[in-house]
């Protein structure tokens, strides 16, 4: 027995050549992406997850993409996919896109401007529920000119015009157009899309695997890799393990414990990227028990600097992260071009918390060091979402640090579904939350704008309401050019960290790991895979399956 | 006879309805629901989500939902999996021959292995050998199953490299008989994570009622007969598997819990997997349709199991 196993590899190397010919020709090689987390949905109005945004950009062309500069403002950072030309209209309100006449869907139909106007309606339908339904609400139509040439009508003016077109991806009208109003996820097209992107569907097993091939006569060109597959384990840590056995050629973000393992394996290249999450402690300004009233302690503005003072945000980040992470600095991340790193932070300052609740009146004491007032303990309780490692380990460390100064904290660990429903019911006095941004900063407006003006606040679950911040907030997202924007930002972030709405915890700095036989192009740190198919293959560290793809790509 | 197994049919059906109505009524009472059950999916308007729960008829009361998937199933239709885009029917046929693949191996030679071994021990109890393996065996009972399956990851599959790591194929491999011997290399460490506690468990059964029957009557007579050694084994054997026949009705639900983790830590795609996740998910429809799925294999199982019984020890034929 012991002798068959250690032939064990061998005999099945063997298998596998005999499987796949004599064909040492090897193409563009194939991409094994391991996962924890299936895409949610294969087509782009249906998506809400990384995952998701991942497939959906494979398979599908936007009419432009945001560049490499990562610059939402005007036009002039980005590039056209399907539109090979756009033009404004005098007032601003009107973006006319001229496709590009060699664009074809995977079933060989011309892109043509109804496919716009149904990639909008897609968003817009309500039984779809699209994620991006928020992001083009200042979208109000699709005027089709000509075959070629589809006109966006916004409803208002504001700078980031050009990035709400890019979420509008059109979709193939002669296939969508005829599924019923709310069939749209169950229809075959969605189990089995036909895009316009450098990669085609071929296979789905939910949960399990995803397979596209290579589009070798797309019209931007023929991709480098000639398959991806996207292989999804239940386990992080299992999906990790495939990256040191060869079984798997990408993974998105290394935990730090295994940044440090992948040194141990040479075939492993790293990668480092900006990041765009950010966590945070937040605090609910309106009583858990009467959410129309405002919080008995947290309402008070110095019990919050209180708080956020009591807690060494550096000392978290070496906790959890090492030098993989930066503590946060406001509502935003440092890969936005809003971002502003000379802004005066609250210290991490003990001395000055516990005066602060001294002054506050929390003078007593209980048996365990915990502050009291007239009798009453000063008990919080948080709510922490149990799928997140990094907010579960950080919320362990805020809770002693705040035990530190004289505050009990409760945390209660809740899963993912569980922990969206307290968080909407306002059922918590703290709550660890987390948001993952873009480069555009419209998303602000939906997590710490205030709830009283339309179409602002809705993630704003504590009920932050600061009125510079808004009106910054809405000054710096109607500016012309990025110094005013950058000023009226500023504006808005300094009236939130005086607020202190949130202890601002940590913004991780992600670590990708990628096979080092593909040659990679410059790192998209908001969307690695959209330089994907730029990825060349390594002739000489091709694997088996490399070479299995190019004897596929190769058969008719 | 007849009469029996009607009664025990008519218990199993109690039984499925039993734990699906549980099933179906529990599953809606935990907090989230199938369209806002993770973390990224939170920028859906509650109002988006009202309407799209009321498309799919999740606002109504309870017993009403329960009897719209009665009036569904009794047409065969289980419904549909919001998380995996597919209708329930088609997730459960993509994983159950999965879990069935990977707990028959693993059953077969847990059986076969432990039977033999327990019968070994029994006959030749006064062995240095069979009390070594004995006590082995008290030590792989010992491990849990979880505990099992991370070591076998790490040493044959990461540090050895002589087996895949997780999966039930190998990524744009073979077919064919090639492929038929990539199944064989990925089921090997499940298989054996699920199958070596059982296999020790039913060695001891199986060597305590070898034990019990070595010196009966009707060995002994066989043995005066001048029937050898392995012929009155043989003989012994076939009484001394009552209580391990017994045995396997039982253990078969007691599996659930082990597949559960045996799947995930190593990506199994079956049944086990699929049932974490929709949980997770708060899918429905799916979570339903897995317990009925899963309810009905193991009432099924069981008297399988019970028949099994009934063929080896005659005098229960005359009790039932």
């Amino acid at each position: 027995m012991r002798r068959l196993l250690r032939h064990a590899p061998v005999l099945f190397a063997l298998l596998l050549a005999a499987a796949c010919g004599r064909d040492a020709d090897v193409g563009g090689g194939t991409v094994i992406i391991t996962t924890s987390a299936d895409a949610d949905a294969l087509v782009p109005p249906l998506r809400a997850t990384v995952g998701g945004k991942m497939v959906t950009e494979l398979l599908f062309d936007p009419l432009v993409e945001i560049g490499p500069e990562l610059d939402p403002i005007g036009d002039e950072g980005f590039v056209g996919r399907l539109a090979k030309s756009w033009a404004w209209s005098p007032d601003s309100l009107v973006i006319t896109f001229t496709l590009d006449e060699r664009a074809r869907w995977h079933d060989g139909a011309p892109v043509v401007a109804r496919d716009v106007a149904a990639g909008l309606a897609a968003i817009k339908a309500p039984a779809n529920a699209s994620t991006l339904f928020a992001d083009v609400l200042e979208i109000d139509s699709v005027h089709v000119v000509d075959e070629r040439t589809a006109a966006l009508h916004f409803r208002e003016r504001h700078n980031e015009q050009m990035y709400s077109a890019s979420l509008v991806t059109p979709l193939p009208s002669h296939l969508v157009d005829t599924i019923p109003d709310g069939a749209l996820s169950s229809s075959a097209w969605a189990q089995a899309p036909v895009g316009s992107g450098p990669y085609r569907f071929v296979a789905r097993e939910p949960k399990v695997r995803l397979e596209l091939a290579a589009v070798a006569d797309h019209y931007r060109g023929r991709p480098g890799p000639d398959r991806i597959a996207m292989v999804v384990s239940e386990s992080p840590a299992t999906a990790i393990a495939k990256l040191w056995t060869e079984e798997a050629d990408v993974w998105d973000v290394l935990p730090p414990p295994d940044v440090a393992e992948a040194a141990k394996h040479p075939h492993i290249r790293l990668v480092r990227s900006q990041g765009f999450d950010y966590a945070f402690v937040a605090f609910n300004y309106r009583d858990p028990r009467d959410t129309a009233r405002a919080h008995p302690l947290l309402a008070e503005r110095r019990l919050r600097h209180a708080l956020t003072m009591g807690v060494d945000r550096e000392g978290i980040v070496r906790a959890l992260f090492d030098s993989l992470g930066r503590p946060g600095l406001g509502p935003f991340v440092r890969a936005q071009y809003s971002a502003d790193t000379t802004l005066a932070q609250l210290p991490f300052d003990t001395a000055a918390a516990s005066a602060l609740l001294d002054s506050l009146g929390w003078t007593g004491r209980t048996r365990d060091g915990i502050r009291t007032r007239g009798g009453r303990p000063l008990a919080l309780r948080a709510v922490v979402p149990a799928p997140s490692a990094n907010r579960v380990r950080a919320s362990v460390l805020v809770q002693e640090q705040l035990r530190r100064v004289g505050v009990d904290v409760t945390l209660e660990k809740l899963e993912g579904g569980a922990f969206n429903a307290a968080r909407d019911a306002g059922r918590w006095d703290l709550i660890f939350g987390g948001w993952g941004t873009t480069p555009s900063l419209r998303g602000t407006r939906t997590t710490w704008g205030t709830r009283t003006r339309p179409g602002w606040g809705r993630l704003n679950a504590g009920h932050f309401e600061n009125a510079t911040f808004t009106a910054s907030l809405d000054s710096a997202l109607s500016a012309r050019d990025l110094p005013t924007a950058r000023g009226h930002f500023r504006r808005a972030y300094e009236a939130a960290i005086d607020d202190a709405p949130a202890i601002w915890l940590y913004e991780p700095a992600p670590v990708n790991a990628v096979h080092r036989r593909f040659t990679l192009p410059a790192w998209r740190s908001e969307a690695w895979w959209r330089t994907l198919p730029q990825w060349t293959l390594d002739p000489a560290q091709a694997l088996p399956r490399d070479r299995a793809a190019a004897g596929a790509a190769a058969a008719p | 006879m007849r009469a029996a197994l009607v009664s025990r049919l008519l218990q199993a059906a109690v039984v499925v309805v039993l734990v699906v109505v549980a099933a179906f009524a529990l599953i809606r009472l935990a907090p989230g629901d199938p369209f806002y059950s993770s973390l990224e999916e939170a920028n859906v308007a509650p109002e988006q989500v009202a309407r799209i729960k009321a498309h799919w008829g999740y606002d109504r009361p309870i017993p009403e939902q329960f009897a719209r998937f009665a009036r569904n199933l009794a047409q065969g239709d289980l419904g549909y999996s919001h998380s995996r885009i597919q209708s329930v029917q088609e997730a459960l046929a993509a994983t159950i021959p999965n879990t069935l693949v990977l707990v028959v191996t693993a059953l077969g030679v847990a059986f076969a292995a432990g039977i033999a071994l327990g019968a070994w021990q029994g006959w030749r109890a006064e062995s240095r050998a069979a009390r070594s393996t004995d006590t082995l065996g008290t030590v792989a009972v010992s491990v849990p199953e979880f505990v099992l399956a991370v070591l076998l990851m790490i040493g044959p599959a990461l540090a050895w490299r002589w087996f895949p790591v997780s999966g039930m194929r190998t990524e744009f491999g073979p077919a064919g008989l090639a492929g038929l011997a990539d199944l064989l290399w990925h089921l090997a460490l499940p298989a054996t994570a699920l199958a070596l506690p059982v296999l020790f468990i039913v060695a001891r059964l199986q060597r305590n009622a070898m034990l019990g029957v070595r010196d009966a009557e009707f060995v002994r007579a066989a043995r005066a007969r001048g029937a050898g050694e392995g012929r009155a084994a043989r003989r012994a054997l076939r009484n001394a598997l009552v209580p391990v026949l017994a045995y396997a009705g039982v253990h078969l639900s007691a599996l659930v819990g082990g597949v559960v983790i045996v799947e995930k830590v190593f990506d199994w795609p079956g049944m086990g997997r699929l049932m974490v996740a929709a949980v997770h998910a708060r899918d429905y429809q799916l979570v339903v349709g897995g317990v009925l799925a899963g309810a009905v294999c193991t009432v099924v199982g069981t008297m399988l199991a019970d028949l099994l019984l009934l063929w080896a020890d005659p005098r229960q034929r005359g009790r039932a």
